[in-house]
């Protein structure tokens, strides 16, 4: 049952949405009287809260699909069932009522424009402008096989979104934390994630692992001299410096 | 141009309206509405998709071309089926029977104000799903999944996040909709993450919308103030409706052109406004006028398996939870009978699941 509640309160979050849709439920448990609402808005979404908070239907639903339990609120008609509980409960005033009922929703709710997790479009793909300008700088030419490619953490996550051309040796599996017991740390990216990058270490693995480019943020600090270990600077995107890494040549298709 | 014109028009306006004629005579005294019509139509292109993409997908490896020459053929067959049922009855009816002039309702200067302010803030909301870019980690997996369809043709067997061969991740596959949107940057020529990012949050803002207007007026009275008072709650609703990252309305404007986020707010609504159509027993127009509803569930059930691996079972779940509800209700167990064979194609998909899984 705590679990259930931990998923109830982490869906609530910062807001009331959910209290508010109990209570909408309720008073129209009580006041509505047209049949085709009560079944569809009103007992259905009773059904289904009861069902939310009993302990063997978590089991059920983790032995499904573990760790979405919070989706079966998705089922729940909240945004329906309150505004039409708030439209009747304002009855015929309008102007007031709605401006009321607006505050109330604005101040127990969140704004989705002021997340931290969305920022003005730099284009229409939604990625950054330099990963585009970093793959189009090494994209392989019609007649070469994909390229391979190791790119700072914040890239990781779009550059395939752009292209199917450039290959990486690890990708966002390796960012998320909390699938770590999935996966094996890749040799590059235990080099890559550590505050100053050891370029002596780091070369050699690319060469291992057949990757031509390198790609470095420059306010990351690095150790080492890249000239040295095989990688030439080809040019500088943005914060970030691309290297080819000469120890890997770039193979051409095979005819026909 | 000419491709990105051609190829916008049939995904979004040809196909779903000459698909939606098809249901028009089987939806009760709501039948040739513009917008039942579409949306019916938008609904049977998902469903017909998802049948054709699934087998296409387990059999050919590399079956892109094939998959959108098969779903073409089908939409395009689908139409003209629509296009001739629709002159079929124009011929035995007149056109007036058919295309029923409503009269306009009198609005009050009030309610067109808040008619502007409900059409105002979903525009507001099309404009910052276009102007920005909301992150989300799970675009690295389901958009390049479209992304490599389109690029490489290549149906699921690529490692998203590397680029490295993989067998087919079934739990991920039989999803289909990253294919759906590789299908829409095929036919419009569109790259497939633009269209994910920056077409689709025009297309489906919308659609969601409609579908609260629908679920609207069966709630409350089309001409009256009501209506335009519970969209424009329903959209503040939506914008602040941020409390966690879990929330529909999260999803519904972070991550708008994702399976979860379709299922849950397009599917599920569906589901709603069609239950309350089917419920209505003031709209009892003779034989079979709920047959177009009945009809229409099943396929929102299929497409429900297309968004997300659980679309198949949430959507069954509330489909049987208010087909139970309603039978005992009604005292009619002709319900829990027709939701139950609803659900077929939900208990076909998740058999299919784990037997493959």
């Amino acid at each position: 049952m705590r679990e259930i509640l931990s998923v109830f309160q982490k869906y609530c979050g910062s807001g009331f949405y959910p209290i508010l849709f109990l209570a909408a439920l309720i008073w129209l448990l009580v006041t509505e009287k047209d049949k085709k609402i009560r079944i569809v808005l009103v007992y259905t979404s009773l059904v289904i809260t009861v069902l939310f908070f009993l302990p063997p239907f978590k089991k059920l639903m983790d032995f499904l699909d573990e760790g979405t339990y919070y989706r079966i609120l998705w089922l729940l008609p909240m945004t329906a069932v309150i505004a039409y509980a708030g439209v009747r409960l304002i009855g015929r005033h309008h102007r007031i009522g709605f401006a009321a009922l607006a505050v109330v929703l604005i101040l127990t709710g969140k704004c989705v424009y002021q997340s931290e997790y969305i920022s003005k479009a730099q284009n229409r793909y939604h990625i950054p402008n330099a990963v585009i300008a970093i793959c189009n700088e090494i994209m392989p030419a019609e007649d070469e096989e994909r390229a391979w490619a190791v790119f700072p953490e914040e890239l990781i996550y779009f550059v395939r979104q752009y292209t199917s051309e450039i290959q990486m040796p690890y990708g966002r599996e390796m960012l998320e934390a909390q699938w770590e017991w999935n996966w094996d740390t890749h040799p590059i990216y235990k080099v890559m994630r550590e505050s100053t990058i050891d370029i002596d270490a780091l070369a050699p693995l690319l060469t291992e692992y057949n990757v031509q480019y390198l790609i470095l943020n420059r306010n990351v600090p690095t150790t080492g001299d890249p000239e040295s270990n095989g990688l030439t600077k080809i040019t500088t995107i943005e914060a970030y410096d691309v290297y080819r890494n000469t120890a890997v040549e770039i193979i051409k298709k095979a005819a026909g | 141009m000419l491709q990105k014109a051609f190829g916008f028009l049939f995904v979004f306006v040809f196909a779903p309206v000459c698909c939606g004629l098809l249901w028009s005579e089987s939806m009760g005294r709501e039948k040739y509405r513009a917008g039942n019509i579409y949306l019916a139509g938008f609904l049977t292109q998902f469903g017909i998709f998802q049948i054709i993409a699934v087998p296409v997908m387990i059999w050919d490896i590399y079956g892109m071309q094939r998959l959108v020459n098969l779903t073409t053929g089908a939409l395009t067959a689908l139409c003209v089926g629509g296009i001739g049922m629709t002159v079929w009855r124009l011929r035995r009816e007149k056109w007036a029977a058919v295309f029923v002039k409503r009269p306009a309702a009198a609005l009050s200067f009030e309610c067109k104000l808040f008619w502007i302010l409900a059409l105002s803030a979903i525009v507001f909301q099309m404009y910052m799903s276009y102007a920005y870019a909301p992150f989300d980690g799970d675009d690295s997996y389901y958009v390049v999944q479209s992304v490599l369809a389109d690029q490489t043709g290549v149906l699921n067997r690529i490692r998203p996040y590397t680029g490295l061969s993989t067998d087919l991740d079934i739990r991920h596959a039989l999803a289909t909709l990253p294919l759906w949107e590789a299908y829409v940057a095929r036919m419009t020529g569109i790259h497939a993450t633009i269209v994910a990012h920056s077409l689709l949050p025009l297309v489906l803002i919308p659609l969601t919308y409609l579908c609260y207007y629908k679920i609207g007026r069966k709630l409350l009275d089309a001409s009256d103030i009501k209506l335009p008072v519970f969209m424009t709650l329903v959209s503040v609703m939506q914008i602040w409706g941020n409390i966690s990252i879990y929330t529909n309305a999260t999803f519904f404007l972070m991550r708008t052109w994702q399976g979860k986020s379709i299922l849950a707010n397009l599917i599920l609504l569906v589901q709603i406004w069609l239950l309350l159509e089917i419920f209505d027993s003031s709209d009892e127009t003779g034989n079979g006028s709920k047959r177009g509803y009945w009809g229409l569930l099943i396929v929102n059930n299929i497409a429900a398996a297309m968004m997300t691996s659980m679309g198949a079972f949430l959507a069954a779940m509330f489909l049987g939870i208010a087909g139970l509800v309603g039978a005992i209700q009604r005292r009619r167990l002709s319900i829990l009978l027709k939701a139950a064979l609803c659900c077929v194609p939900n208990v076909v998909y998740l058999l299919l699941l784990v037997a493959m899984g």
